[in-house]
């Protein structure tokens, strides 16, 4: 069994690399398109390793395979958006205003990459499977340059989805969890690198592409016989079996966690290490990460991430049907390949329970 | 010994390192080594951007000496040289607002003239208000010897072969600020004796005059993508040329030892201004 396993993940993870085009790094820019989709505060935080934990009491669990065990019936409507979507707000008026040069000198004068992200979210869990709907999940991210002769990089988007996943454990062997996670994701995106003056005398440049697409996304989980409930997990996100629109590439990635949940805490404290392979990372050190969750029962939790150029602190609870949360996450953005910046921003979030 | 290495390949732990190990290689190994590949122009542009120019004229230059005529290295090297004039994008608003508010097909009080001819003389005036409006508008760099870097950077711009789109219009938003710079230094028609103009000397600025505003309005139909717009503007340009031939002839034709007075608003051989 063992060995089948890791064949799977092995094979998986070569065939994962080979499907890569070329990379689309645009500096001082995040790529969105490569970045798990979050959809509440606790994924934000922790990003790609919420994928390798389980899930809390108050959070649907990311990789499909973890709900093979649980027990949980809840439904729940979430907000969570970050601090920085109220300036890029801002900007979006002076558009309107067809304030073109007050825009231009405003993202001139901010020295770091501008990104805003927010997100809506309905979902309904049972047990092993779950049903949600994404109305709106929304991103901005933009770094101008040279006051001369700007040039602009930027990656917006919208989108909107719906997705089902289920987890289920082998008969055979029940510390082996299989899932399945299915999106369909309708998106609207700029992603692009240009001068300004080319935007000015080209109408065409700046064009919004659509894209739509249907994802299958399997998750793995192997629970071992321990008491500090180790289990390693293996997910490939990003698997589109059908798409149609933009021909930017949609390009799977691999993920690969080992989680642990120390007996002394009862199972409260979770932690994991987790690895993602993004084709657009150059530094290996920045696809490995490490998440902790703390669980106060079905009441709050705690999370935090932490990355080579990411951390990210958070903590959500429920008041009756309310969820609050808050939290901080601080990232360093690459401009170019001899400038960084520290983008940090405030999270906040709101939503209901049932 | 050996027993505690069976332990270990049997152990889960050896299982997972072993694993990671795997998956870190296959990792390493499929990376994209972009960072072994410098660029140059990400290299200028940052440089720019914190206000080392000097630096950044040297690479773009050894990019140029390497490449030449290399498109974007030429615009980025003349933008290090209006960064480093004091010539900043934001500078150009109130020209901008100028130029896409203006209505050259407004009115004064003449163009309710019944007269034909006097509404299409209050038509030109409004016009020509409307230009001088949009000029007056035209930034000026804040550097001590601004102008200098600008120039320089129009002859980087000029050199190389073509421009177009954003690069041609970026060419000619540097060349309206010289020129009108150079309108009141260069090419300023001197009144001898605050009376007359010699014709020779009218017929060199004239010449010069539309020489600018020919490579202009050329710099400005190259920034257009839309080829019929652009074809629009250089049919313009060449009959802005085909006028200028004519003033030109005129000119030459007039008697070199003749001046313009004037006070007299006539043509006289006469070079005083006595009446």
């Amino acid at each position: 069994m063992r060995a089948l396993i890791a064949s799977f993940i092995l094979w998986t993870r070569l065939w994962v690399s080979s499907a890569f085009a070329a990379s689309n790094t645009l500096y001082g820019v995040p790529n969105f398109h490569l970045m798990y989709p979050s959809n509440t505060l606790h994924e934000m935080v922790l990003g790609s390793t919420c994928l390798s934990l389980p899930g809390s009491p108050l959070e649907l669990s990311c990789n499909p395979a973890f709900l093979a065990t649980e027990e949980k019936r809840q439904v729940r409507a979430n907000l969570a958006l970050n601090d920085r979507v109220v300036e890029v707000n801002k900007y979006r008026l002076l558009l309107e205003e067809e304030d073109t040069f007050g825009l231009v000198n405003g993202l001139l004068k901010e020295k770091e990459p501008l990104i805003a992200n927010a997100a809506i979210s309905l979902w309904y869990q049972r047990d092993w499977w779950a049903i949600g709907v994404v109305p709106m999940r929304a991103g901005y991210a933009s770094f101008f340059r040279n006051s001369a002769y700007p040039e602009i990089a930027g990656h917006v988007f919208a989108e909107r989805e719906i997705f089902a996943k289920a987890g289920l454990s082998l008969a055979s062997d029940p510390r082996v969890r299989l899932g399945l996670q299915a999106r369909y994701n309708e998106r609207d995106f700029f992603r692009k690198q240009f001068a300004l003056l080319d935007a000015v005398t080209d109408n065409n440049l700046i064009r919004i592409e659509k894209q739509k697409a249907l994802y299958l996304e399997p998750g793995l989980v192997y629970a071992f016989d321990d008491q500090a409930r180790n289990t390693l997990s293996a997910t490939v996100t990003n698997v589109a079996v059908y798409q149609s629109g933009s021909h930017q590439p949609v390009r799977p990635l691999f993920d690969l966690g080992f989680a642990t949940a120390p007996n002394f805490a009862d199972g409260k404290l979770k932690t994991s290490t987790h690895f993602t392979n993004n084709p657009e990372v150059n530094d290996p050190f920045q696809l490995f990460r490490a998440g902790v969750v703390y669980d106060f029962d079905q009441v709050a939790s705690i999370s935090g991430s932490i990355a080579k150029t990411e951390l990210g602190l958070g903590v959500n609870g429920r008041i009756q049907s309310l969820i609050l949360g808050v939290a901080y996450k601080t990232t360093e953005v690459y401009m170019d390949e001899w400038q960084s910046a520290r983008v940090s921003t405030w999270l906040a979030e709101l939503g209901l329970i049932f | 010994m050996v027993s505690i290495a069976k332990k270990l390949a049997n152990s889960n732990l050896a299982w997972v390192a072993g694993l990671c190990l795997v998956f870190g290689l296959v990792a390493c190994s499929n990376r994209h080594e972009t960072s072994e590949t410098r660029d140059e122009m990400a290299r200028a542009s940052y440089l720019i951007d914190q206000g080392q120019y000097s630096e950044a004229i040297y690479i773009l230059n050894e990019k140029l000496k390497a490449e030449p005529g290399h498109p974007k290295a030429r615009v980025l090297l003349a933008s290090a040289y209006a960064g480093r004039a004091g010539l900043k994008f934001i500078q150009y608003k109130d020209f901008a607002s100028a130029v896409l508010t203006w209505d050259t097909n407004g009115s004064n009080a003449l163009a309710a003239s019944r007269d034909p001819v006097i509404r299409t003389i209050a038509q030109t005036i409004w016009q020509i208000q409307v230009v001088l409006r949009a000029f007056d508008a035209v930034p000026a760099p804040t550097e001590k010897n601004g102008y200098d870097d600008l120039r320089t950077a129009l002859e980087i711009l000029d050199e190389g072969g073509r421009l177009y789109e954003g690069a041609s219009l970026y060419r000619a938003l540097i060349r309206i600020v010289v020129f009108k710079q150079d309108l009141v230094t260069r090419y300023q028609l001197r009144a001898e004796n605050g009376c007359y103009i010699e014709i020779p000397q009218l017929a060199r600025w004239f010449e010069t005059i539309e020489r600018e505003l020919s490579m202009l309005m050329t710099d400005y139909a190259y920034s257009m993508k839309d080829g019929e717009k652009r074809k629009g503007t250089l049919s313009m340009v060449a009959q802005m040329r085909r006028s200028g031939e004519d003033v030109r002839r005129t000119l030459s034709g007039a008697r070199a030892d003749r001046n313009i007075n004037l006070i007299e608003g006539a043509i006289s051989q006469d070079p005083s201004c006595a009446r």
